[in-house]
């Protein structure tokens, strides 16, 4: 977890989720490693949305699997990252 | 017939969310009413005082059932807990297609509602607005959260008429098991305290006024210079079984319940019908075959509003005539709505099992208006067989329940 949007999310993810921080890294998956389903999934893209100022299309977020995704959408599509 | 047992109960109440709790403050008739400072930025409110239950860390429910909760849900998933771990019912009991679920509310998740009121008139439109906020204040959130994290999958019928919400899922619960449907049914209601319900029954000229300086004498049934209800929060849960189930597990029988019954004005949306309230005390009476001399106390819906408690009052003398004791506990809580009639069947319970009855709070001189009954003045020990718990709602929806002791 090196960047400033990595670290964000971590916290974003601890603070919704009630998750341990220890537990995230790039790689951890957010269905399997942290038992997000899919209306965590929908409060973690609305959460997203509203730190980065963007709208995440549909399709965009069924292709996250992991936080590393996370991080990597939001590096390709958020103006203020 | 099949016979319907109660095997466990649980609150979340404004005079406290414990037995012991309880019981003090009935002994010492003290009310769970204060001034609410929380509500002075709010315009407008004549009535700023309420009945609130102490307690906003709700952290021991798990997150993955909290998520979709508002204080409406979380209030009862404890209440709940608490009811089912007194029955002693074990998973597969539980979770068994013949054990089902009945729990009501007045208004869903009213906290979460404004919020995502205010979210959506503001700026942000639908843009942020998160997947879980509907599911914390449906008109159903209760039910369908209990059910959730309880693994109920039986039947599952969430009620929600207002005052009569948690008297009627009590009287679900009660004919689901009567006539075969279940074996064991969750029954009851909550109600999440906000501003609104202040303000709704201030503009209905419903509430208490003139007493925020003095919140533990405004709400006061039968008394002369009662002129409203306080809004109050709370929860309460029963387990409800086959008599037969429950002897066969060895389950603590807490008492009966030994009738119930619903009916409808058809009358006036906010107007009490005298011949409403009287026709569902005496189709009660019927469906326990008992006569009205056998009831040994009546638990008062009586929320202290001008017109309800007289209306009330005559309808209890038409049937009851003058002999039989009468109180109503919203002089000590207020007003719970969806919590009101379960958290006041389970006190009437606790009437029954103690053989004390529960004095009216704040009822100092009767309202020459209310008809001829035996008001409680003070606590009064005596013995208890039945008891009669009533509750009466907007648009005229009835309730009448009658607990047994065993």
């Amino acid at each position: 977890m090196q960047s400033d949007i990595a670290k964000r999310v971590q916290e974003i993810i601890v603070e919704h989720f009630e998750k341990d921080l220890a537990d995230i890294t790039l790689d951890t998956l957010l269905e399997e490693d942290l038992e997000l389903d899919s209306l965590d999934m929908f409060d973690l893209i609305c959460a997203l949305e509203a730190e980065y100022n963007f709208i995440f299309e549909r399709e965009m977020g069924n292709s996250i699997k992991s936080v590393g995704d996370v991080v990597d959408k939001i590096k390709a599509h958020a103006p203020k990252a | 017939m099949r016979r319907v047992v109660i095997t466990g109960i649980g609150f979340c109440s404004p005079i406290g969310n414990t037995l012991q709790e309880v019981k003090s403050n009935f002994e010492q008739m003290k009310s769970g009413i204060r001034y609410m400072h929380e509500w002075d930025e709010i315009n407008g409110l004549e009535s700023r005082i309420a009945g609130v239950v102490e307690k906003d860390d709700f952290k021991e429910i798990p997150r993955n059932y909290r998520r979709t909760m508002d204080r409406v849900s979380m209030m009862a998933a404890l209440s709940l807990q608490e009811a089912i771990a007194q029955s002693g019912l074990n998973k597969e009991q539980i979770s068994n297609l013949r054990t089902g679920i009945s729990f009501g509310s007045a208004m869903g998740g009213l906290e979460t509602l404004f919020s995502y009121a205010e979210n959506v008139a503001g700026n942000d439109g639908f843009g942020h607005q998160n997947a879980t906020s509907f599911l914390r204040f449906m008109s159903h959130t209760v039910g369908a959260n209990l059910a959730v994290m309880f693994e109920i999958i039986g039947r599952n019928i969430p009620t929600s008429s207002a005052c009569t919400a948690s008297s009627q899922a009590i009287g679900a619960g009660y004919e689901s098991i009567k006539y075969g449907m279940s074996d064991i049914m969750f029954v009851g209601g909550s109600e999440g305290l906000h501003y609104v319900e202040a303000g709704i029954f201030d503009s209905m000229g419903a509430t208490a006024i003139g007493k925020n300086e003095k919140p533990e004498e405004a709400s006061r049934p039968f008394d002369k210079e009662r002129n409203g209800l306080v809004v109050s929060e709370g929860a309460g849960a029963l387990v409800l079984e086959e008599y037969e189930h429950a002897k066969r597990r060895g389950a603590i029988i807490l008492g009966e319940i030994a009738g119930y019954a619903t009916g409808c004005d058809g009358n006036h949306i906010t107007l009490p019908s005298e011949r409403g309230m009287e026709d569902v005390m005496r189709n009660v009476l019927s469906d326990a075959k008992i006569n009205p001399e056998e009831i040994d106390y009546i638990n008062a819906h009586a929320t202290a509003t001008p017109k309800g408690d007289i209306y009330e009052s005559i309808a209890t003398n038409r049937v009851f005539g003058n002999k039989t004791p009468i109180s109503s506990i919203k002089g000590y809580t207020g007003h719970m709505f969806g919590g009101g009639g379960a958290f006041e069947t389970i006190v009437s319970l606790f009437m029954i099992q103690n053989s004390t009855l529960i004095a009216n709070k704040n009822l100092n001189v009767l309202d020459e208006q209310c008809a001829d009954l035996d008001y409680l003045y003070s606590h009064r020990e005596c013995d208890i067989t039945y008891a009669m718990n009533n509750n009466f709602a907007f648009g005229g929806i009835n309730t009448s329940i009658i607990l047994k002791k065993i």
